[in-house]
């Protein structure tokens, strides 16, 4: 079976580790866990007709105290970077990781995600981001862990992404 | 060039315009096609090595490209014979070329077997001053053995439970193999996790070369071993041993030798590592085998313990039995007369007894053979001794004495020796004077032995006695009495014989008797001559004339019918014998 490594990037509180308890899970909780280092999980996924073992690295989100190790990054076939729809400069990060992560490990896959659409009064995510993201040739879509929208896609689709 | 395509201009002097044009065309195509000196560049060999040393490395960088196993293995033989000949040539070419690789491979190679030497160290180190230990030194002392036997044997016990081969980069699982009875997790996760803890230690530490070599987590111990492109990890329950860490370096090794490029192209496909299995169960299997051997050797030793327990309990009582055995004998032997034993020794898994032995006591060897004991087990060593044991005592004078069968000896607890019986003067006498001589007899009493010549005596006496020697008016012997004077002769000196060897002292009076015819003074002369007379007789006869007293007997019968018949009965000579005892003496 194909096995894939996949990173969770973002800022922190972005909602990765939930992304991905909602992904692996199904399951949702409104309580906050930083996470430190990592934490792992797997899924197995049908893309295509190929079964795929997805090793999800969920990595502590980067604040200002703390850098994303991008020793983390190494051997990912893919990542997928994390917006906090409710903040904008968790996008400006994404960028900044995103640049990292390239100088890292090159031109892999990845997909964004703009979480917590559930959130949408207080949502700062408007067209001129979406342009910039557009302009970027990114992969992007509107997700919520809490209510799981968009969350399968982003997955199956990064598995596409890193499939073909 | 060949002088061939002149000829024809040679050898026909008149050529055909035809013929020429075909033979100038032919010079032509020829010259075109082949060119002016690729004969000569084709025999020489010299310009032919110039024309490929030109396309050569061009050759082998394509054949290298083609991804063709071809070319190596042609150049295998002549790259070896080339190492071979440099090395005869000049060692030091290859040997500075190797340097840079040798010396960090040979330092690596040492760090390796001193961090294995220091797993070790640190076991013994561990376990030297912990609670634990104190029980196993308890443990040790209970059972008699030594404390590092102990150690070893209750520190040994461990178990790889799981092999991880890890893509390093990825951290994704390229083989898991897991232990029948491990409970064996998501090796997806834990592979991925080993990684990140790898990959923190190494960020957080800023050690960059270097890898965690183990992590523990309770009873669980995790080995990892970092190769360039992949890392094995051993989840092991216990305390391993050093040599599992050689085992999984030289997995590694080989793993990273035969799957060089599947290592390097990995995409995620796990698949592709089918051939790492070998060398993965090489971990895992040598630790089946280890625990198979270490229950092997433990059954075997607990066997072999048992046995040696069971040989030496079962030895232990045959030798207490064996003991017991001897010490039964030794009573034995002690209470034997003449018997003694001093010391009893077990050497080179003899027994030697040794003491004090009477010639005269019984054979110890044939005592041994009424009991259970092996003859050759034991070795006597005896002393000779007199034992005064009164059944030996007895022996000794028996055989000393040699009595006669008409005594009897009995001994007191005294050591007196009471004789009783008949024996002749001389054994009496002979033996009243060995007897004491021998150790522990006090007293020799033969007062109530009858000595065989007191009875001669008494018959010599009664024969002698009954002699009376007939004699005419005078002192003239009658004739016809020459029997009786021989008989006199004879018995008289039996008599001085026999008495003398009993000390007997004895006397024969020679009496002189008359008749009653005569005046008495008249008859005590004729009696006195008659006695004198046969004294002189005899005396001539060799017997000492001190031995006879001469007596006068009155006569003192009255007047006989026929006168004289009385008369001559009474002109005669009669004897006595006189045995004087000793005490009578003088």
């Amino acid at each position: 079976m194909l096995q894939k490594k996949i990173c969770m990037v973002g800022a922190f509180a972005t909602g990765k580790t939930s992304l991905v308890a909602r992904y692996v899970q199904g399951i949702y909780s409104d309580k906050y866990q930083t996470t430190v280092g990592v934490k792992i999980d797997k899924k197995t996924v049908s893309v295509l007709g190929q079964e795929l073992n997805l090793i999800l690295w969920d990595i502590h989100g980067e604040d200002e105290f703390q850098k994303i190790k991008m020793s983390y990054l190494r051997g990912s076939a893919g990542y997928i970077l994390v917006v906090d729809g409710t903040r904008r400069d968790t996008l400006g990060t994404v960028f900044q990781l995103q640049a990292k992560a390239k100088e890292t490990i090159g031109d892999v896959p990845f997909i964004t995600i703009i979480n917590k659409y559930d959130l949408n009064q207080d949502w700062e995510i408007g067209e001129e981001e979406l342009d910039e993201l557009s302009q970027r040739e990114w992969t992007y879509l509107m997700g919520s862990a809490r209510t799981g929208l968009g969350v399968e896609e982003c997955f199956t689709k990064l598995a596409q992404m890193m499939i073909y | 060039m060949s002088d061939s395509p002149a000829k024809p201009h040679q050898e026909s002097p008149v050529p055909h315009p035809e013929e020429e044009n075909i033979a100038s065309d032919l010079t032509e195509l020829r010259s075109l096609l082949i060119g002016p000196d690729l004969k000569e560049r084709f025999e020489n060999s010299k310009l032919r090595s110039e024309d490929v040393s030109r396309v050569l490395p061009d050759a082998i960088h394509l054949s290298a490209q083609t991804d063709d196993s071809a070319f190596p293995r042609a150049m295998v033989p002549t790259v070896e014979q080339a190492i071979k000949s440099s090395v005869n040539t000049d060692q030091n070419i290859l040997s500075e070329a190797l340097f840079p690789i040798m010396g960090p491979a040979i330092r690596k190679a040492i760090a390796a077997a001193i961090q294995n030497l220091i797993d070790s160290l640190n076991q013994s180190l561990e376990h030297s001053l912990s609670p634990q230990s104190l029980n196993w030194r308890f443990e040790a002392w209970r059972t008699g053995k030594s404390f590092a036997e102990v150690l070893l044997l209750r520190t040994l016990v461990y178990q790889v439970e799981q092999v991880f081969l890890i893509h390093k980069t990825s951290g994704l699982v390229l083989r898991h193999l897991a232990a029948a009875t491990a409970a064996a997790q998501d090796a997806d996760l834990v592979s991925a996790m080993f990684t990140a803890i790898q990959d923190f230690v190494r960020d957080s530490f800023s050690v960059s070369d270097d890898t965690l070599g183990s992590l523990q987590v309770g009873e669980l111990t995790i080995w990892v071993n970092e190769g360039p492109q992949a890392i094995i990890a051993c989840v092991i329950r216990g305390n391993p041993p050093g040599r599992l860490r050689q085992t999984m370096e030289n997995a590694l090794e080989r793993i990273h030798l035969v799957q060089e490029r599947q290592l390097h192209g990995f995409q995620g496909d796990s698949s592709a590592f089918e051939p790492s299995q070998p060398y993965l169960e090489d971990c895992l299997l040598s630790q089946y085998q280890t625990k198979q051997k270490r229950s092997l050797p433990l059954k075997w030793i607990g066997g072999v313990v048992g046995m040696i327990i069971l040989g030496l309990g079962a030895w232990g009582i045959w030798s207490t039995h064996e003991r017991h055995q001897v010490q039964n004998f030794v009573d034995q032997l002690n209470q034997a007369p003449g018997i003694v034993v001093l010391q009893t020794q077990k050497q080179d898994g003899q027994y030697v007894i040794s003491g004090l032995k009477d010639p005269l006591a019984a054979e110890p060897t044939q005592l041994i053979a009424k009991t259970d004991l092996d003859p050759n087990k034991i070795d006597f060593r005896w002393e000779p001794y007199l034992s005064f044991d009164p059944a030996f005592v007895q022996s000794r004078v028996t055989s000393l004495l040699q009595p006669p069968k008409t005594v009897t000896l009995d001994m007191d607890a005294n050591g007196a020796v009471h004789v009783k019986g008949t024996a002749s003067q001389a054994w009496i006498t002979q033996a009243n004077q060995l007897a004491l001589r021998l150790p522990n007899i006090t007293q020799f009493n033969t007062q109530h032995v009858v000595p065989l010549e007191a009875g001669v005596l008494a018959d010599i006496k009664a024969k002698i006695e009954d002699q009376t020697l007939f004699f005419t008016q005078n002192a003239q012997l009658v004739p016809k009495q020459d029997a009786k004077l021989r008989i006199l002769v004879k018995e008289i000196k039996k008599l001085t014989q026999t008495a003398e060897t009993i000390h007997q002292t004895v006397a024969v009076l020679v009496e002189g008797h008359t008749d009653t015819s005569g005046s008495e003074q008249t008859n005590l002369y004729v009696r006195e001559a008659r006695a004198k007379a046969i004294i002189s007789l005899l005396s001539k006869q060799g017997i000492k004339k001190s031995l006879f007293h001469p007596v006068s007997i009155e006569s003192s019968e009255g007047a006989t019918s026929d006168a004289t018949q009385v008369s001559q009965s009474n002109r005669k000579v009669t004897f006595k014998i006189i045995f004087v005892h000793p005490s009578d003496a003088d």
